[in-house]
């Protein structure tokens, strides 16, 4: 046997078992939903920390999504399949998924998109990075979020998660253009997302055009937004 | 919009899943909605013989369902089979992983796909949307169900003005209408329009397939190969990539090309098929081998799987010396095939007598050849004429001279104006040391089907249109392949509708007939001119 002289290959190993944990985790998220939705109101007092695992859990999760698509778009077998997409049905969409954990916290989550409008972009992608906004705000919003897409002058569809929170700090705040922003992965998630995100949004590319994110402070009454423009 | 009057009550909704755990969920949550009637398949077997046997408003069927077909291929056979209807929805459920590798990469797509784990509220938003889309395209799924196609293209291209949200959807469903409807330089032009705004896969496909029909196989092949650029998982893409190399006669690349897709999707019957007979031409015998394999024992619940396979299988284990497992091909074939159509069975027992034959085992071979004989008188008109030639010098060969005649006769007659089918015939002749009568034959048949013709024209020359089109009913149905007398059957039908006025049931007929000779070049200028009277009734009719 020649088992002791293979290389042990550290990354695929790591990817195959960040999988493995991804659907385990999913079931747990499952149930955890299920439980949510059919609490009898008696015993909600005894569940209290309820969507907090699920928050947890949720931030757990997105980042197990999100190594793993860095991991493939590193080994090049991942690249943005872009659909034509409905934009205010994807965005209702991520606003119903997470509705129910930001109502936990007294959080209301609102569209706002033409409903005629159109964006050509990879939706599984793209719902990884917004979801994961989305779970961040759910720490930092007071009241009400806000998901809206545009069109801008440039032609791009710009699509962002408004907060009412204080605001992203100093160091976060990035934009406008292609250029990455200034990773901290100190600042554990958030770092990761931001590093996601802008993955995500430079995969995005039409003709000599390629996306990018913005954040800043332009949200609800000075709170965070957070904006991903794709070409 | 209030949220509490959306119900699912009154709606039939089939779920499919594996899992009984998944299956009592998705129950409890559809219920909550008001949902009563409510049938669970664990299987594909279950699933389409539910759906062969009632109409459901709503399926929700998860892709992944264990060993047999999954989600995906319940889909294209129910598609080929038109069990789901256009009105209905079908969802396909994924696991969040496997979304991006079977999104968009198939031609048979679902009407929306749904990632697990999903909640109650998100199942709601995504019925209510769809429902609310099928409402939009209420009519144009209701004419192509009839079977309307005209109608469908009047009603996508009236609504186009109107429906910015659904632009793409009716623009892709112009474009496969066009094709279907052979007119391809339309349907190219549709695609380009696409392809202007953005290189979307789906039209890129459409665009390379427009582009093969039209002949333009390097052009097409360029095509396909934006599509797998666009995504690389496009399976759909290498298939039609593999056409259009074959084409061009360049066959080792059409088999490395199919080697590929069968690696992204090993499941697919109808591809492992290709891929065998590809591997045939370029003789790479271990690729036929294991793709034969794959076909005729993981193909065991595909609609795909034909006698025919079993018998090209067959042939090359008896050329590789491996007459044992030959052997057990000629067991298997009858067994598998006991229950089918009446057509696969006697297709089968040719099979089997061939194999039989190719052994040495001569009883067994005209044993199969007699029931072979049995299954066509019993199933008249299920025999293709190109089997009946093949059946036809089987008898021949085993000596049995006046059904071989018998069944050249009525393959002749239905293909009397065809050239390239007739020299076939005269090689099966030829083959049986017959060549003079077989000349005489396919004159005699020949002059038999102008008169024939002849007598139909003169009864609606002379008024009597009845007559007229009960003659060449009668033709139509037992000559089923002759363009001729399709053609002609369409035109008395319609020249009577345009006496009597139109009426669904004739213009069904109408649309059938045409159907079966459409793309037949040599009559392509009779075909449009009775294809247009046609396209004027079916668009006024709903």
């Amino acid at each position: 046997m020649t088992a002791v002289n293979q290389t042990f290959d550290f990354a695929t190993a790591l990817a195959n078992s960040v999988h493995d944990m991804k659907n385990s985790l999913g079931m747990v998220l499952g149930m955890l939903d299920e439980m949510a939705t059919r609490i009898d109101p008696a015993l909600a007092s005894q569940l209290k920390n309820l969507p907090a695992m699920q928050y947890e859990g949720q931030r757990v999760n997105n980042q197990l999504v999100q190594l793993l698509a860095i991991y493939r778009i590193g080994e090049q077998n991942y690249a943005a399949q872009i659909s034509e997409v409905e934009v205010s049905d994807f965005l209702d969409d991520c606003a119903v998924r997470s509705e129910l954990l930001l109502a936990s916290r007294g959080i209301a989550i609102e569209v706002d998109c033409d409903p005629c409008l159109i964006g050509f972009f990879d939706p599984e992608l793209v719902f990884g990075v917004i979801n994961n906004v989305i779970n961040n705000a759910y720490r930092y919003a007071q009241s009400k979020i806000r998901l809206s897409a545009e069109m801008t002058e440039a032609q791009c569809l710009r699509m962002s998660v408004d907060d009412d929170g204080r605001g992203y700090p100093e160091a976060m705040l990035c934009g406008t253009g292609p250029q990455q922003p200034t990773l901290n992965f100190s600042a554990g998630s958030s770092g990761l997302g931001l590093y996601f995100s802008h993955l995500v949004a430079s995969m995005h590319r039409s003709g000599a055009r390629q996306g990018f994110i913005e954040c800043s402070n332009q949200g609800i009454e000075g709170g965070g937004r957070f904006s991903i423009v794709l070409p | 919009m209030n949220k509490a009057l959306w119900t699912l009550k009154g709606k039939s909704i089939l779920v499919v899943d594996d899992f009984p755990d998944i299956r009592a969920l998705v129950r409890e949550m559809l219920k909550n909605f008001g949902a009563t009637t409510i049938d669970v398949a664990r299987n594909a077997e279950q699933c389409l013989e539910l759906l062969a046997d009632k109409r459901y408003d709503v399926v929700l069927c998860d892709y992944n369902l264990g060993d047999g077909k999954d989600g995906q291929q319940i889909l294209e056979e129910a598609r080929v089979r038109e069990l789901v209807p256009y009105s209905s929805i079908f969802i396909m459920i994924t696991a969040e992983n496997t979304m991006n590798m079977v999104m968009g990469a198939v031609e048979y797509e679902p009407d929306a796909y749904l990632s697990k784990p999903f909640t109650q509220v998100v199942l709601e938003s995504r019925l209510r949307k769809l429902e609310q889309k099928k409402a939009v395209l209420r009519e144009i799924s209701a004419a192509m169900d009839a079977r309307n196609l005209e109608r469908a293209l009047a009603l996508c291209e009236q609504s186009l003005t109107q429906e910015k949200k659904h632009y793409f959807d009716i623009m892709k469903l112009r474009g496969d209408l066009q094709m279907r409807l052979h007119s391809f330089e339309a349907a190219r032009a549709i695609f380009d329009e696409v392809i202007a705004i953005r290189p979307l896969s789906w039209a890129l496909l459409g665009r390379g397939k427009a582009l093969y029909e039209l002949g333009e196989h390097a052009e097409a092949e360029q095509s396909f190969r934006e599509a797998i650029a666009a995504n690389a998982h496009f399976v759909a893409a290498f298939d039609w990539l593999a056409r259009a190399e074959q084409a061009q006669g360049r066959i080792e690349a059409a088999q490395q090309t199919l080697k590929q897709a069968v690696e992204l999707s090993p499941k697919n019957t109808a591809r492992q098929k290709t891929l065998a007979e590809v591997s045939l031409k370029t003789n790479d015998l271990a690729t036929a081998e294991a793709a034969y394999k794959a076909v005729v024992v993981e193909g065991r619940h595909s609609i795909h799987r034909k006698p025919k396979d079993f018998g090209a299988f067959a042939e090359l284990k008896v050329h590789l010396d491996k007459p044992q497992e030959a052997a057990k091909l000629l067991g298997a074939v009858g067994r598998e095939f006991k229950h089918a159509s009446g057509e696969d069975q006697l297709m089968a027992a040719m099979v089997e007598s061939k194999i039989a034959g190719a052994l040495g085992q001569d009883d067994v071979s005209a044993a199969a050849l007699d029931r072979a004989m049995e299954l066509h008188a019993k199933h008249p008109g299920t025999l293709r004429s190109e089997d009946a030639l093949d059946l036809a010098a089987s008898c021949f060969a085993a000596g049995r001279k006046e059904e071989a005649v018998g069944l050249m006769q009525a393959a002749v007659r239905s293909h009397h104006e065809d050239p390239a089918f007739l020299e076939q015939a005269r090689a099966v002749f030829d083959q049986a040391g017959l060549a003079d009568e077989g000349e005489q034959l396919i004159d005699t048949e020949h002059q038999a089907m102008i008169r024939l013709n002849n007598e139909g024209v003169a009864l609606a020359r002379d008024g009597k249109l009845r007559d007229s089109v009960v003659l060449f009913l009668k033709a139509a149905q037992s000559m089923p392949e002759n363009t001729t007398i399709n053609l002609n059957a369409a035109q008395s039908l319609l020249m009577l509708m345009s006496r009597q006025g139109a009426d669904p049931r004739s213009l069904e007929q109408v649309r059938i007939y045409l159907t079966r000779v459409r793309g037949q070049a040599a009559n392509q200028d009779r075909f449009d001119k009775i294809y247009n009277q046609y396209r004027q009734l079916a668009t006024g009719t709903e």
